[in-house]
């Protein structure tokens, strides 16, 4: 059946911005579909909120809505552009949701669009775990015992079924929110109140607990003639318990026998038939008993997942794509497989190597949340690695995470842990167990023991335990005795160089020419989908200790481009949005592209990305190793973060030529010295500062500079452990608790500029001229991390003549750091002087969002810089100032992470972004707010409680307010300050003070919006207990008087009327 | 093979396929990539669905089979024949290994399809089959052809 011929325009909705289980994996599934459903030559309307996607590069679709994604904003699109149909599986459960919304609001009717990919009924049948454990019976499947719990005491009587412990999963919640094990009955009413609150229909499964079952996931596609295919297995090295974004997984699966296997995929392909997915990806979920083998359904997503992304990676198939072609019609023996060039797509990928993922977590982030892992996900990006064996994957991607380790190894030294508490670690799973895991395995432990104590399958326990042997073995020699066979084998057992080097007590380069000397030298092998059993046409490959080298590089004209690894807090889609940018333009250029990255979430893994992949950890040794194979004339480091960043002057003393921009120059922005006499030399003001290693060091710089002054440890970079202290005993809490200066590792002091308004320039320049790509003012003042804060670009409240200092400043800074490339200057202005804070010559978080502003997609001009095309010889010679207003807001994780508070600070926490775009900045703040999917109260009750310094800010916020109809609540000493500037607000009790008390208001649903600074550590437990409930009853609440202006100017644009919706393609200025 | 053709229900896998095939006077070649694995796709040469196979062949049954002898299934990667059916001699073959062990179980249908065979024959009395097979050399090579003269 080829593809329908009855469609003309098709919608594809994204999946917003980046929040924790939804994260760049539909960037890249989203591309693949438009992509695909454009070359069938439809035309393509998509909407995604989140600007640092490729998705949304208006090359990619006809016509792209950077618009919030709710069910209103969405009907205004429909109705505008009249698709025929809506592709509602390639944008996450954001994008299920939202075409679940449209559907019952009745928008799909009224317009006449048809859902493709999936019907309504089976997406219900899927998601409501009702309906879908009735469709499992029916079928003859079995599921987990439980029921569905719509009040708590509904689910004490389920739970006497149930018994303990017991999994609480609300329904309609993405990646797992909310999910819990309750062991007893007070935590299970607890957890099942918070679970009724957050799912959207109300409703918990209440389920018998299967923790300790082994885990596994078919991805199946179906095709609209019933052609069903497995397209990879995967097996969860945790087990149930530890939410499977949060699990080690391994593909394909190793623990199962081919019986096993088989009876699993029929019934995966029962599930699907059952659920009524009839075109497309699922991704079905099983739960087998380690000993009895008794097997449960567990769940289905009947959508292209997260592990749907990794099964695309792991075996070169690319799901999304293929889903989106048989939306359309197509049946998957139509299809060609691209990799193949000429078999077809109905067929199952082979592996013939093993693959690894494991995901990154930043606990560091959230210092009130312990390290456990549990059935809601917390992990914030992964790595994937490729091997020859699983000893071998797993270990490439442990020096994947870029966390300084360099394999199953220990950071900062060994784990010194009595018997007992390590054998408690063992039990519980963490972040860290599988290093607990080798040191049981090393002090003695035996393998079953092990087994028994983690619940890990006793292969995966023998494995570790191999290499815990193998490491053993390497320390007993020296870097010039170390045996051919012995190295030979480390190294196909996944050891780096490092790792080597550490065992044995010797260097990284050291152990690379004993290798070299001995010719133990790696090869690239192909992911062909296929096992070589056909020729492969794409040069997607991995690097393995193996005999035959499958790389045949060409002799081309070539760059090699350095992507960012995982993804991390700080270091997110946007850099591989740039990264993927580089790839287009090089491609432009008719020069081959090179891709080297180890994230299967992202679009620069996608095979079709650049000319070439290599899907590798980044490290210095496996970047030689690409090097030396492909021999590019240059290497782009400054498009993926810090990882690659990192490895920039590494490579260039081992001859590698590093483009663009050089280490040395990078080296003289980050270094505090060099930089300080550079903007001396340029007569551009900083804040005082200073660095100490020593806390009477650091007093007395605080004394010299003055209060309040801000403290960060001079060798972490994005904000981390960085607070504003404002008297010396905070500085000396600071030095005591959280970090220990000392000679080599100094503390920096800056004074910290109070109410400084930030701003963000963008600039590229090509070490003769510059251009402004863009000015970002933020929100939030300054205190608040640049990556937490949200912005307005054009700038809204800045004069010409501090634009023009802006501008001035960051020309000469290009210019005299020797920027070739991307630069990113962060200023602050505090009594009309403007400050440099940082100069980041490099890609950072602001580029995608300005490059959608402003039509130009600045990393490409970038690229083509560090290549040699100048400027001038590119074209771009003109600043664009965009004449809509466009505001980004951020999105915060705190849902995941109940214990945290959310105040904003120099620590950066969000995930993701949203921008909202309008011609009215109220109307472009109001749908970054919705965007972001904060709900914008239009009339209702305001609460009030802000510090002194706040209170003069606060009164012309409360004025406006009171115009608009809101009731005003306040705490006693807000209140009093409001009443003398002659606004009526009503009294209510902090927590501390008596009932009914704030909080009890909140629980009432009696308060619509809060306005809460911080007030300081006296009555901060108060005011925790006061924004938790807040958040907890998703009552919107703003933590900034800045924030409150915004929220304000949005609320009146919500209340003025409907907010217009304007595809990027029509309101772009002409690029130059 | 020859011998029994016609007499009873057949049904060949693998090389009993090949056999088969030779026995009604079709040829084999050696394939350039031998089908190993269970991931092949196969299918009806007209449409219909795909099934996923295990299969371990370096030799196939060339596509050019005499009057009587339909291919019913093909290899989607290489189109090479994958199974064929003689209606009146009541035989058929794969392949492939239905049998699944190791391997996907959704060709095990063709067990139901050659049990109904086997019963259709114990129902009605075997024909008399007159299968006579004609040999002819022509450039040095064997011909082999299949002349049935059952009656239906």
């Amino acid at each position: 059946m080829p593809a329908r011929g009855d469609l003309e325009t098709i919608l594809v909705l994204g999946s917003g911005p980046i929040v924790i289980g939804q994260a760049c994996e539909f960037d890249y599934s989203g591309t693949q579909a438009v992509k695909a459903l454009k070359s069938l030559g439809y035309r393509v309307v998509l909407v995604n909120s989140n600007p640092a996607t490729i998705m949304t590069d208006p090359a990619l679709g006809d016509a792209t809505y950077i618009e919030p994604m709710t069910p209103t904003i969405v009907e205004r699109i429909i109705e505008k552009e009249r698709p025929e149909a809506i592709l509602p599986t390639v944008g996450g459960q954001t994008a299920l949701n939202l075409a679940v919304a449209l559907s019952e609001r009745g928008v799909l009717e009224k317009y006449n669009v048809e859902l493709i990919g999936a019907r309504i009924e089976a997406v219900h049948t899927a998601e409501d775990r009702q309906r879908f454990a009735a469709a499992m019976r029916d079928a003859g499947l079995p599921v987990c015992e439980g029921g569905f719990a719509h009040t708590v005491e509904e689910g004490e009587e389920i739970l006497e079924k149930t018994g303990f412990p017991a999994i609480l999963r609300p329904s309609f919640t993405l990646g797992g929110e909310g999910a819990a094990i309750a062991y007893n009955i007070e935590e299970f009413r607890d957890l099942l109140a918070r679970g009724l609150d957050l799912s959207p229909t109300r409703q918990v499964l209440v389920e018998r607990s299967v923790l300790g079952w082994k885990e596994f996931e078919l991805e199946v596609m179906r095709d609209r003639a019933d052609n069903a295919v497995v397209i990879c297995s995967i097996e969860n090295l945790d087990a149930m318990g530890v939410h499977t974004g949060d699990s080690i997984t391994v593909a394909p699966a190793m623990t199962l026998t081919d019986r096993e296997y088989q009876r699993m995929r029929d019934w995966a392909f029962a599930v699907i038939r059952a659920v009524g997915v009839e075109t497309g990806g699922s991704n079905i979920q099983f739960a087998v008993h380690p000993q009895t083998g008794e097997m449960v359904v567990v769940e289905m997503n009947p959508r292209v997942s997260r592990s749907s992304a990794l099964a695309s990676k792991a075996t070169g198939f690319p799901i999304a794509k293929i889903a989106a072609l048989l939306a359309v019609g197509m049946t998957l023996d139509e299809i060609p497989n691209d990799i193949t060039g000429e078999t077809p797509a109905s067929f199952e990928p082979t592996i013939d190597y093993v693959v690894v993922k494991i995901p990154r977590w930043d606990f560091a982030k959230f210092p009130r949340t312990g390290p456990w892992l549990d059935t809601s996900m917390k992990s914030v990006g992964e790595v994937m690695a490729l091997g020859a064996n699983f000893k071998e994957a797993l270990q490439k991607a442990l020096r994947s995470l870029d966390v300084g380790i360099a394999g199953l190894e220990t950071a900062g030294g060994k784990i010194e842990l009595e018997a007992d508490r390590l054998i408690a670690r063992l039990r519980t799973p963490t972040w860290d167990r599988i290093f607990h895991a080798r040191e049981a395995l090393m002090q003695g432990i035996s393998v079953e023991e092990a087994a028994r104590l983690t619940q890990i399958d006793p292969w995966f326990i023998e494995q570790i335990a191999q290499i815990v042997g193998c490491e053993q073995e390497l320390s007993r020699y020296g870097v010039d005795s170390l045996p051919e066979s012995l190295l030979r084998k480390a190294k196909s057992w996944g050891f780096s160089d490092l790792q080597i080097g550490r065992l044995i007590g010797t260097d990284e380069a050291k152990i690379r020419a004993r290798r070299e000397k001995l010719d133990v030298r790696p090869v690239f092998n192909q992911v062909d989908t296929c096992a070589a059993e056909f020729e492969a046409h794409t040069p997607y490959l991995y690097s393995t200790y193996a005999t035959r080298c499958e790389a045949n590089p060409t002799d081309r004209r070539k760059v090699l481009i350095l992507g960012g690894g995982p993804i991390r807090i700080g270091q997110g889609i946007e850099f591989d949005d740039c990264c993927c940018q580089a790839a287009f333009a090089l491609k432009e250029l008719g020069i081959e592209s090179i891709l080297m990255n180890c994230n299967p979430e992202t679009v620069s893994t996608d095979y079709d990305t650049a000319d070439r992949l290599y899907f590798d950890p980044l490290t210095l040794e496996d970047v030689l190793n690409v090097v030396e194979v492909e021999k590019p004339e240059g290497v782009i480091v400054q498009f993926g973060g810090q990882t690659p960043l990192n490895l920039a002057r590494r490579l260039e003393e081992a001859g590698v030529c590093i483009l663009g921009t050089k280490p040395d120059a990078i080296d003289l922005a980050e270094d505090r010295e060099r930089f300080g006499a550079l903007i001396n030399r340029l007569g551009i003001p900083q804040p005082e500062n200073g660095m100490a290693s020593s806390e009477d060091e650091a007093l007395a710089i605080a004394e010299r500079i003055g209060y309040p002054v801000l403290l960060r440890p001079s060798y972490v970079l994005g904000g981390r452990s960085m607070v504003i202290a404002h008297d010396p005993e905070q500085v000396t809490q600071y030095l005591r608790h959280a970090v220990k200066a000392s000679e080599d590792r100094p503390v920096l002091i800056d004074r910290f500029l109070e109410d400084a308004v930030e701003i963000d320039v963008d600039a590229v320049c090509d070490g003769q001229r510059v251009i402004i790509s863009g000015i970002l003012q933020h929100v939030e003042h300054a205190g608040v991390h640049s990556g937490d804060s949200s912005a307005v670009l054009p700038p809204h409240t800045l004069t010409e003549v501090q634009i023009k200092t802006l501008k001035r400043y960051t020309r000469s800074l290009a210019l005299a750091i020797g920027v070739h490339g991307l630069l990113n200057v962060q200023y602050a202005i505090k009594d009309r002087e403007v400050y440099v804070l940082e100069a980041n010559p490099r890609a950072s978080r602001t580029v995608p969002f300005i490059s959608k502003a402003t039509g130009i997609a600045w990393a490409n001009v970038a690229a083509k810089i560090m290549t040699g095309v100048s400027l001038l010889q590119q074209g771009v010679t003109r600043e664009v100032t965009p004449d809509r207003k466009f505001v980004k807001e951020v999105v915060l994780p705190f849902n995941r992470f109940p214990e945290e508070d959310i105040i904003l600070g120099p620590e950066m926490k969000s995930t993701g972004e949203v921008m909202g775009v309008a011609d009215d900045l109220g109307e472009a703040f109001a749908k970054a707010e919705l965007g972001a999917g904060r709900m914008l109260p239009e009339e209702g009750t305001v609460f009030a409680s802000v510090n002194d310094r706040d209170k003069p800010g606060l009164i012309g916020v409360i004025k406006a307010l009171h115009n608009l109809g809101f009731k005003v609540l306040a705490t006693r000493g807000t209140a009093e300050r409001l009443e003398e500037a002659g606004l009526p607000a009503e009294v209510v009790f902090k927590v501390n003070e008596g009932r009914p008390n704030v909080v009890d208001y909140i629980k009432n649903g009696s308060i619509q919006l809060v306005i809460n600074t911080p007030l300081g550590r006296a009555s901060r437990f108060d005011e925790v207990a006061l924004r938790r409930a807040a958040k907890r009853h998703r009552i919107p609440t703003v933590t900034t008087i800045p924030g409150a202006r915004a929220l304000l100017d949005g609320i009146r644009a919500v209340r003025r009327g409907p907010l217009e919706v304007r595809c990027l393609q029509a309101s772009q200025p002409a690029a130059n | 093979m020859r011998e029994l053709l016609g007499r009873i229900p057949i049904f060949g896998i693998c090389l009993g396929h090949q056999i088969l095939a030779l026995a009604l006077g079709g040829k084999t070649l050696k394939l350039k990539f031998g089908h190993r694995g269970a991931n092949h796709p196969v299918r009806h040469p007209d449409g219909g669905q795909v099934c996923i196979t295990a299969q371990n062949h370096g030799f196939a049954v060339e596509n050019d089979l005499p009057d009587g002898t339909a291919v019913t299934e093909i290899n989607l990667n290489d189109h090479t024949v994958e199974g064929l059916e003689h209606r009146v001699l009541r035989a058929m073959s794969v392949q492939y290994h239905p049998e699944a062990g190791p391997g996907p179980h959704e060709a095990s249908h063709h067990f139901r399809r050659f049990r109904e065979l086997v019963e259709d024959s114990a129902k009605v009395t075997i024909p008399a089959a007159e299968v006579e097979i004609v040999t002819s050399k022509r450039g040095g090579k064997e011909k082999v052809q299949a002349k049935v003269n059952a009656t239906e």
